[in-house]
């Protein structure tokens, strides 16, 4: 019987740990020097671009400091005169604070609670409402004494409750305290029953103010007082 | 004939001298600009930010009046030199965003419930980035207390040096436009303030040396 011998096959050439070890360590290099040169290419860029004077400035320069002196005191009057003038209300929406000034000169700081900014949709999906309290400038329109509150759709949607047809079933009394002064767009700073909740953002848009505070307020603003919110 | 040299070098640096700005007309130019942006964002009834890294704050503002003045503890300036003039935010963004609450409306004859699902101040992020025109990318930082804090900060400056500031730069240089990155630290409260201040949409200004 004649024995097959199988010839001694020849090793596969098979990469080694070694030469793998050097294509990652040469693969990382280049990668590392992309990196390096993108980020000096970057860095270079940059700056160069902080050195760089602006040539695109398109305003003329006065090149007399007398005219820019001159005019740069109009300017000034200008915003001085944008600014409001005698008593005016700022109100602070983040720490739920409100000041009455006149200049610099505070005369009222009052704790009082602002918009929730929480958002409430009509079940049947059709109307949504988020309750911020508006920013920027207003101007006191309205003053009430014995305010009567006339609850919009939002208060029987929250409330679960039919919205009336009645005109006269949306009016309640003493929800608003003694005193509110209207700002535009149905807002209103008026009093509150819930003054442990005074420094929170509680409210539907209003701001709520202490009764004692609120009558100060009542007090010393007048129709056209202006009201900076933030 | 030197005579005649050393007079025209004279002549031509006098010439130059001349035409150099003052540092007193170079502040004025500078005033100049910042009143006019003020003027026209003060001419809007909106709430306007400025952000004055010359003195280290950032003033809240409406119709020229300051509203709410804020500290800056310090700052970083990269790329392209800011020129004060009127800019807008056009993007708040942060790692967790504060979102609206929803209010959840009794059904009929159901008490309405008692929790208040409001939004607060500290609820506000303190740690994000606003994004306004001109490619000017302004990160809020607060100021690191504690190793949380700290480790924070250490991953955000490694950000930036190492992504934000190269590539972005690269980037924008590449569709041929500018890039600058600001970074603000303040305190922790200021920042959550900050945010909350600001709107998508609102006025800002950037005051720089």
């Amino acid at each position: 019987m004649n024995e097959t011998v199988c010839p001694p096959q020849e090793p596969q050439p098979q990469p080694s740990g070694g030469s793998k070890k050097r294509f990652l360590k040469i693969a990382g290099l280049v990668a590392l020097s992309i990196w390096l040169s993108i980020l000096a290419a970057g860095y270079v860029i940059g700056w160069r671009a902080s050195r760089a004077q602006d040539m695109q400035s398109t305003e003329p320069k006065p090149s007399s400091s007398k005219v820019l002196k001159s005019e740069n005191a109009v300017l000034k009057k200008r915003l001085q005169v944008l600014g409001p003038r005698g008593l005016y209300i700022i109100i602070d929406t983040a720490d739920n604070v409100l000041y009455l000034k006149e200049g610099i000169k505070t005369s009222l700081k009052a704790t009082v609670s602002a918009g929730s900014g929480s958002l409430l949709i009509e079940p049947s999906g059709t109307r949504r409402w988020i309750f911020d309290t508006p920013r920027g400038e207003f101007k006191v329109e309205s003053k009430f004494v014995k305010p009567a509150w006339v609850k919009p759709d939002w208060a029987f949607i929250e409330e679960g409750k039919p919205i009336p047809k009645n005109p006269k079933d949306r009016v309640e009394l003493g929800m608003l305290g003694d005193y509110a002064l209207g700002f535009g767009d149905g807002y209103f700073i008026h009093g509150t029953l819930y003054t442990r909740l005074l420094g929170k953002n509680i409210t539907h848009g209003c701001v709520r103010v202490g009764d004692e505070d609120l009558k100060i307020l009542y007090q010393a603003a007048t129709l056209g007082t202006k009201v900076l919110i933030f | 004939m030197a005579f005649y040299k050393l007079l025209f070098l004279c002549l031509f640096l006098a010439v130059r001298v001349e035409a150099a700005p003052t540092p007193e007309l170079d502040r004025l130019v500078r005033e100049n600009n910042l009143l006019k942006s003020e003027h026209q964002l003060a001419k809007t009834p909106q709430v306007y930010v400025l952000f004055d890294l010359v003195e280290k704050k950032i003033l809240v503002k409406a119709r020229g009046t300051v509203l709410k003045e804020l500290s800056i503890d310090s700052f970083g300036i990269w790329g392209k030199s800011i020129q004060v003039k009127p800019l807008t935010l056009l993007k708040k963004d942060a790692l967790i965003e504060p979102g609206r609450k929803e209010i959840k409306p009794a059904k009929e004859g159901e008490e309405t419930t008692s929790e208040l699902e409001v939004l607060q101040v500290g609820e506000m992020p303190a740690r994000y980035r606003l994004s306004l025109d001109e490619h000017i990318w302004l990160y809020v930082r607060p100021k690191a207390e504690g190793t949380l804090s700290t480790v924070l900060s250490i991953l955000s400056s490694l950000k930036s040096y190492l992504i934000i500031k190269p590539l972005g730069t690269l980037w924008h240089a590449l569709l041929g436009e500018s890039f600058t990155e600001v970074v603000l630290y303040l305190g922790e409260n200021d920042a959550r303030s900050l945010y909350w201040a600001l709107q998508e949409g609102s006025g800002c200004m950037i005051w720089s040396e």
